[in-house]
């Protein structure tokens, strides 16, 4: 989960860079720090990331919240252009933000899926060499 | 010693006991721990749904009105902040004699600077409309949720949630509308202003644009307009009057309702009070002050009709240069010259003022309301239709709804002319031929009688005589009913509407007998100048306007020249024969004119012309209900006029444009 965590806090960071060079530099629109959002989020991520080499939880949780305010930030900023029917798939910014939105979801989709999916594997013994091992087996 | 798990797929297994967003455990953070008990369990997972859920659900909702607000700041970032410092400056409007009327297109406004402001009105500004303005970056969410719980305790609008940059910004950017985006876009436009202006340049551009009420735009012009006053003259309780009325200036305008603007006022220095601006000696001094604004009816109604003047030519201006081939939108620098006569316009406003005042006293010794009176006067000139007075309401600042072109109403009895017109134009009847005054039921015109028999009705002639066989001129002259619906209905609804919309009448005639004695309605300014045709031998003028001629910054024509491009109506004889008809017997007098009175007594009406000119009035009350009984035309309408136009110049003769200027 950490390395996926520096991962898409990463993929953040370029969007942000991405945004705040490309489409501002580009004739898009001026060259913000509002365009270098995405940016933001990435960099709570990777803070949260960080934080989890010492202290998992605290760390992850850091950046579950980051991920949800990026995610939904991400929404909000669509959402008003697309019911007044003025989003534009083609342009940049849009797709900046369609992407920021999509990693924040899928990190929130992979952090809750996390705990979910090894409870399955506690089901379905994993195999350590030729022997079986179940949680009431694993040595202590 | 325990051997550590290195397997990943043990590690795996381990990973089950972690919980919802904690992520998998690694093999090397030790062995599988013990189970809590039950309690413990269910106690965490009570905790975290109940800590963390909200948590979540706070920072989704936050993060997403984050959100839509980056939306709005960034389409807010391509606006012209420079706007807020540029105020229109609009077109010069002149009078017929070059006199300069006002600004049209935009406001007429004293600039003030920072320096004009005093600290008390700042105060009271503060006070009333922003008591956080130089907290906050442009929008005031504490604000906002303050004004918001008030609102919510008084089950009331009391407060609003605007700051003086958001009011600015929809002054600015013409921003009106209550929607969400609307507003979502009036605070990414104030954040803006506010990263652009200084907090005191923001005040004083406030203050020059916003609206005072009764016609009054920005500080200075309110001072001076309601106090005679510079703004740093003005008082404390003044002030707090001014600040008071922002919400709603039309409605709380002294000029308009003293109480409530004397409310307000309270209100205002109420906040002064709380927020510590005035102690509590001061607050119960002022409370018990009255303050005393400018009321001079004479000097009011003048303004009114500048005011008036300058949003009419502005109308038509608008109207003029929209229809070009390159439409010019912004009428800053152009220069209008018209032919209205200023003097006269507020001199006719005052007599109808003067009048409807004596009016209002009849209506009230016959039981009437003496409220709510109106009246409206229009004169043109009859060769070219340019209207040189056009008086819309009794008092603009009251009423700003235009009575001379914008309401249509029936004319009664000033339609005859262009039946017995319509009859001697088919060759049905000559002015001598006879036509027959005797009862005619009622029902066939589908008119109320007023309180007589039925088949009689005379509200133009309250004693009115059955006279037999009678010349048609003699009807017209005596306005006589029964004859002229007689002749109506042999002539027929046809002939008379193709008559009267070569005359100017645009109104459509309703398909009705009671058309025939002005059921019908019709707008003041367009049968003014269908009664153009009687002087004018059959031609109507051009349509009507108030302007002569416009011209760039640089002196360069660009109205179209003057074209007089007449229409005929109907043959000069028919004409001669109606002008001869309604030539004013009363001695002294040099023209001619017709009366008209509606069933019920709602409206009064009188048309009048000479050689040079023709002029139309109308009083009644908007709610049409009755001025009082027996209240004819002849005897409001008529004088009224009279004494607007006893002292009309001659018309001076009209010099075409040269056709090197012609555009």
């Amino acid at each position: 989960m950490r390395i996926f965590t520096f991962f898409s806090s990463l993929l953040l960071i370029a969007i942000g860079g991405m945004g705040y060079y490309g489409w501002g530099m580009g004739g898009e629109g001026p060259q913000t720090l509002v365009s270098a959002i995405p940016g933001g989020f990435g960099a709570m991520i990777l803070f949260g990331g960080i934080v989890a080499m010492l202290l998992r939880r605290t760390g992850l949780q850091i950046a579950f919240l980051a991920a949800i305010a990026g995610a939904f930030s991400g929404l909000g900023r669509l959402t008003p252009a697309y019911l007044s029917d003025s989003l534009d798939w083609k342009s940049q910014p849009t797709n900046l933000i369609v992407a920021m939105s999509s990693i924040c979801l899928l990190y929130l989709l992979a952090s809750a899926a996390a705990p979910i999916l090894p409870k399955r594997s506690r089901k379905e013994p994993a195999v350590v060499g030729s022997k079986e091992v179940t949680p009431e087996s694993t040595p202590c | 010693m325990e051997e550590k798990p290195t397997d990943p797929a043990l590690s795996r297994v381990e990973d089950a006991n972690s919980i919802l967003i904690d992520g998998p455990l690694t093999a090397d953070e030790g062995a599988v721990p013990k189970r809590r008990p039950l309690w413990q369990r269910a106690l965490i997972l009570f905790l975290k749904v109940t800590l963390l859920t909200p948590l979540y659900l706070v920072i989704a909702l936050a993060a997403y009105g984050g959100g839509v607000g980056w939306h709005y700041f960034e389409a807010s970032a391509n606006i012209d902040l420079t706007a807020v410092e540029r105020l229109e400056v609009g077109a010069l409007v002149r009078d017929v004699h070059g006199r300069e009327i006002g600004r049209a297109g935009t406001i007429s406004r004293l600039l003030i600077t920072r320096e004009d402001i005093p600290l008390h009105f700042v105060d009271a500004l503060i006070a009333a409309e922003d008591q956080r303005f130089y907290l906050h970056p442009g929008f005031d969410p504490v604000g906002s949720i303050r004004a918001a719980w008030v609102n919510y305790r008084a089950d009331a609008i009391r407060e609003g949630a605007s700051t003086l940059t958001q009011q600015l910004a929809r002054d600015v950017y013409k921003l009106e509308g209550k929607d969400a985006e609307r507003k979502l876009s009036e605070i990414a436009a104030a954040v803006r202003i506010e990263q652009r202006y200084t907090k005191d340049e923001i005040f004083v551009h406030y203050l020059n644009r916003i609206y005072f009420g009764s016609g009054f735009y920005g500080l200075g012009s309110a001072a001076r307009g309601y106090f005679g006053k510079t703004p740093q003259q003005l008082t404390v309780d003044e002030a707090a009057l001014l600040c008071g009325l922002i919400p709603s200036p039309s409605r709380y305008s002294p000029l308009v309702s003293g109480k409530l603007a004397l409310e307000n006022r309270n209100q205002t220095l109420h906040r002064m009070h709380q927020i510590g601006k005035l102690t509590d000696a001061q607050f119960a001094s002022l409370l018990a002050n009255e303050t005393v604004v400018v009321r001079s009816r004479e000097h009011l109604i003048n303004r009114g009709q500048v005011n008036y003047l300058l949003a009419r030519v502005e109308r038509e201006l608008r109207a003029s240069l929209a229809t070009r081939p390159v439409p010019i939108k912004s009428l800053d620098g152009l220069v209008v010259e018209t032919s209205i006569d200023l003097e006269m316009q507020q001199k006719a406003a005052r007599v109808i003022d003067r009048h409807l005042e004596e009016i209002g006293k009849k209506a009230a010794s016959a039981g009437a309301l003496t409220d709510d009176l109106e009246a409206a006067f229009v004169l043109m000139e009859n060769r070219t239709g340019q209207i040189m007075v056009s008086v819309g309401s009794r008092d603009f600042h009251k009423s700003e709804y235009d009575r001379a072109i914008e309401m249509t109403r029936p004319p009664g009895s000033a339609i005859f002319p262009f039946v017995y017109a319509a009859a001697y134009e088919k060759g049905a009847y000559k002015p001598d031929s006879p036509v027959f005054d005797a009862p005619f039921d009622n029902r066939e015109m589908g008119l109320g009688s007023i309180g007589g028999v039925l088949g009689e009705w005379s509200t133009e002639n309250p004693g009115n005589r059955w006279e037999g066989r009678i010349p048609a001129s003699e009807a017209l002259r005596f306005s006589k009913n029964a004859p002229t619906a007689r002749l109506g209905l042999q002539v027929g609804l046809g002939p008379l509407r193709e008559l009267m919309v070569a005359a100017g009448i645009q109104s459509a005639l309703d398909e009705a007998p009671g058309s025939i004695l002005g059921s019908s309605e019709v707008n003041l300014t367009e049968i003014t100048l269908a009664y153009t045709v009687f002087p004018n031998g059959g031609t109507r003028a051009p349509l009507p306007g108030m302007i002569r001629e416009v011209r760039d910054a640089s002196g360069k024509l660009i109205s179209p020249p003057l074209e007089l491009m007449p229409e005929t109506a109907m043959s000069a004889s028919s004409a001669s024969a109606i002008s001869e008809s309604l030539t004013n017997a009363d001695a002294g007098e040099k023209n001619s004119g017709k009366s008209g009175t509606t069933p019920a007594f709602t409206d009064a009406w009188y048309f009048g012309f000479d050689e040079d000119y023709t002029w139309g009035t109308w009083i009644g009350r908007d709610s049409f209900t009755p001025l009082f009984p027996l209240a004819f035309a002849g005897t409001l309408a008529k004088p009224l006029a009279a004494e607007i136009v006893a002292e009309r110049a001659p018309v001076a003769p009209v010099v075409p444009v040269a056709a090197s200027e012609k555009p």
